[in-house]
């Protein structure tokens, strides 16, 4: 038996006592492995049991109406109440309102990055490498087209270095890079219409996970259902307003 | 008062706002007969504005009490032996055996000559043999003006020659600050336009900063969002607030925030690429139509120290999750809505939509799956929604529209024009 000190022994104490305040020095002892980020839809949190995890590159992809920003929304609702969260939405297709808290405001620790309307989408690869860099946020969005693989690759490392989590919700085609988690959201087919008159819109979407690209392994599809924030209110009587008559 | 460093008798006194006392020179008398009553035979005072010139006139014997009056430190100075000035004794030689025996001959040497064979500590000489000294012993005096301007002859018609002019004056303002310990926090950027007056803006870093890279920056943007009427014939730069340089106090229990400046220097290429929008927030707005609800406010850097101020909750994982299995869908607009064929039904129920030609504009939007060609819908509605009397006003139907694949899009109907467009889609 060795006669030194188990030095891991007193480490336990220490974080016993003294919980997330104990920070080693870079280099001297292995960093406290801080947790991923959760949505709270129990079907995506079992897909992602530690969440969006930080030091990794988690991409989202599929088909539009497949719940993809729905899922991002709750992520992001969820992790501004633990870290500062960066989001880019390169598209300018985010609807604000959807992004408003009950105070009528999106959260103080949400920095959403857009452009202005005669930058390319492709440019939000090179803000979210930006916002990474300055290592202030636990969590960076890009809601937008993938980068090219280069600088996935350099993101990711961006996010290993800073600690962060970098989530790509990818739009257009899937790309063609490997990353540490992948979700894709999918239409499942249906029988019955979503739509119904004076109803909700209910309809069935798949979520399939895969670590890694092509990884088959660990691949599972679950049933999500859709309800649409605003109901419409319909009219069925003739349309008497000045503006409607021509 | 503070002790002068090496000479274990002598003290620097801050004489500034003695006019209650009578002025410097009865302040200066209260303090000499303060310290013979302590003790000390022979205290003299020197006042002066400037340190060297204070040290000059405290040596002379003769008088207990020496005031030297403001605008005459020069002057002073022409007759006093070198040796009063603090210099290297490497530098004090050479000066010897130059001949020169006075802070006269020293100060009427020409600057550049003497920065050039002497180098930065030769100039730094000059400067207190002209009476001109950047030691500043006491806190900070009260703020004063700092500024710096440039004049063009002829005039300048674009802002890209500011870009140059805009570097020194920072750099001026910078220094003036920092011979009283202190950092920008607001600047008056005053650009003076031939036969339009003084144009003024202001420039605000997110936190008090003496960084150039930001000030330029800023000063940059300010110029370039609001171009001058005119010709430009000068410009001038002062310093509105001024703060003091100091580091936040750091929580031994509690991660950092970031830095509001270091945040602003490492986004400012995105500032600058994509304007005040990098950093938005959501704000509801209340309005009827689906496209006014809400809006994203562009904050600028302007948004930068309040964001680094938030504090989250904990880095741990809230557990207060309410978990669940469904997902209320949000609506993804497009910039702008895109008009789309639609065969009416009953009711100008939306039967089949059709987008052909205009597909341009929706590639890179993320509207994978959007039926190209005809396609039949299911579709709710319509909500009708006026607003906007006071301008332009808007009589809208909107109606929600289904396609068999299960693509959810928000369609609607210009009452006046009659003619469809498509507001977005729900994902």
């Amino acid at each position: 038996m060795s006669a030194a000190p188990d030095l891991s022994l007193l480490r336990a104490a220490l974080e016993t006592r003294f919980g997330g305040a104990i920070v080693p020095l870079p280099g001297q002892a292995p960093e406290r492995a801080r947790p991923g980020f959760r949505t709270g839809i129990a079907a995506v949190d079992a897909l992602l049991p530690h969440g969006v995890a930080r030091r990794e590159l988690t991409l989202w992809t599929g088909e539009a109406c497949g719940g993809r920003t729905a899922a991002l929304r709750l992520l992001v609702e969820a992790a501004c109440r633990q870290t500062l969260v960066a989001l880019v939405d390169a598209t300018r297709t985010l609807d604000p309102a959807a992004w408003c808290g009950p105070d009528g405001r999106s959260a103080a620790g949400l920095w959403v990055a857009r452009p202005p309307a005669s930058a390319p989408a492709e440019e939000g690869g090179w803000v979210a490498e930006a916002l990474l860099r300055t290592g202030a946020f636990g969590l960076v969005v890009l809601d937008g087209p993938a980068p090219e693989p280069v600088d996935a690759h350099r993101l990711r490392a961006l996010a290993r270095e800073t600690d962060a989590a970098l989530l790509v919700v990818a739009t257009g085609a899937a790309p063609q890079w490997k990353a540490d988690a992948r979700l894709e959201f999918t239409r499942a087919a249906s029988a019955r219409p979503g739509l119904a008159a004076g109803a909700r819109f209910r309809r069935p979407s798949g979520v399939r996970a895969a670590r890694g690209w092509g990884a088959r392994a660990g691949e599972r599809q679950v049933e999500l259902v859709h309800e649409p924030p605003h109901r419409l209110h319909p009219h069925s009587v003739p349309d008497r307003r000045p503006r409607a008559r021509p | 008062m503070t002790p002068v460093a090496g000479h274990p008798h002598a003290w620097w006194a801050d004489a500034t706002g003695m006019q209650r006392l009578g002025g410097e020179e009865a302040a200066a008398r209260r303090l000499v007969q303060a310290a013979e009553r302590a003790g000390f035979g022979g205290a003299r005072a020197g006042v002066g504005a400037s340190c060297i010139v204070a040290a000059a006139a405290a040596r002379e014997r003769a008088h207990p009490v020496r005031v030297v009056p403001p605008g005459r430190e020069a002057a002073y100075l022409r007759r006093r032996s070198l040796g009063l000035l603090p210099l290297p004794s490497g530098l004090r030689q050479s000066l010897s055996i130059l001949g020169l025996r006075t802070c006269g001959e020293l100060a009427a040497l020409p600057p550049a000559e003497v920065e050039l064979r002497f180098g930065a500590e030769g100039l730094r000489a000059w400067r207190l043999a002209a009476g001109d000294d950047a030691r500043w012993p006491f806190r900070p005096p009260p703020p004063e003006g700092a500024a710096a301007e440039a004049d063009f002859e002829p005039a300048i018609t674009g802002t890209e020659p500011l870009r140059f002019v805009l570097g020194g004056l920072i750099d001026a303002v910078t220094a003036q600050l920092a011979r009283r310990q202190r950092i920008p926090a607001a600047l008056r950027l005053v650009l003076r336009v031939e036969d339009a007056g003084d144009d003024a803006r202001e420039v605000r870093p997110a936190r008090p900063t003496a960084d150039p890279r930001v000030l330029g920056d800023l000063c940059r943007r300010a110029v370039e969002a609001r171009p001058p009427a005119g010709p430009v014939r000068g410009v001038a730069l002062l310093a509105e607030r001024d703060a003091a340089p100091r580091a936040d106090q750091l929580d031994a229990f509690q991660a950092p925030a970031p830095d509001p400046g270091a945040l602003h220097a490492a986004l400012l290429p995105v500032f600058a690429r994509w304007g005040d929008g990098a950093l938005s927030r959501a704000v509801l707005h209340g309005a009827h139509l689906p496209g006014e609800r809400g809006a994203w406010e562009p904050l600028g850097t302007d948004g930068i120290a309040a964001f680094a101020a938030t504090r989250p909750a904990g880095e741990e994982a809230d557990p207060g999750i309410a978990f669940r299995n469904t997902l209320p869908l949000c609506l993804r607009r497009l910039p702008e809505p895109a008009p789309v064929a639609v065969r009416e039904g009953e009711g100008r129920r939306p039967l089949q939509v059709e987008w052909g030609a205009s597909a341009k504009p929706f590639s890179g939007t993320g509207m994978e799956g959007f039926p190209q060609a005809l396609w039949k819908t299911r579709a709710e509605g319509p909500e009708r929604i006026s607003g906007g009397w006071w301008a332009d006003a808007e009589a809208r139907e909107y109606w929600r529209v289904e396609s068999a694949e299960g693509w959810l899009g928000l369609l609607y109907r210009d009452a006046g024009s009659g003619r469809w467009y498509l507001e977005g889609w729900y994902d």
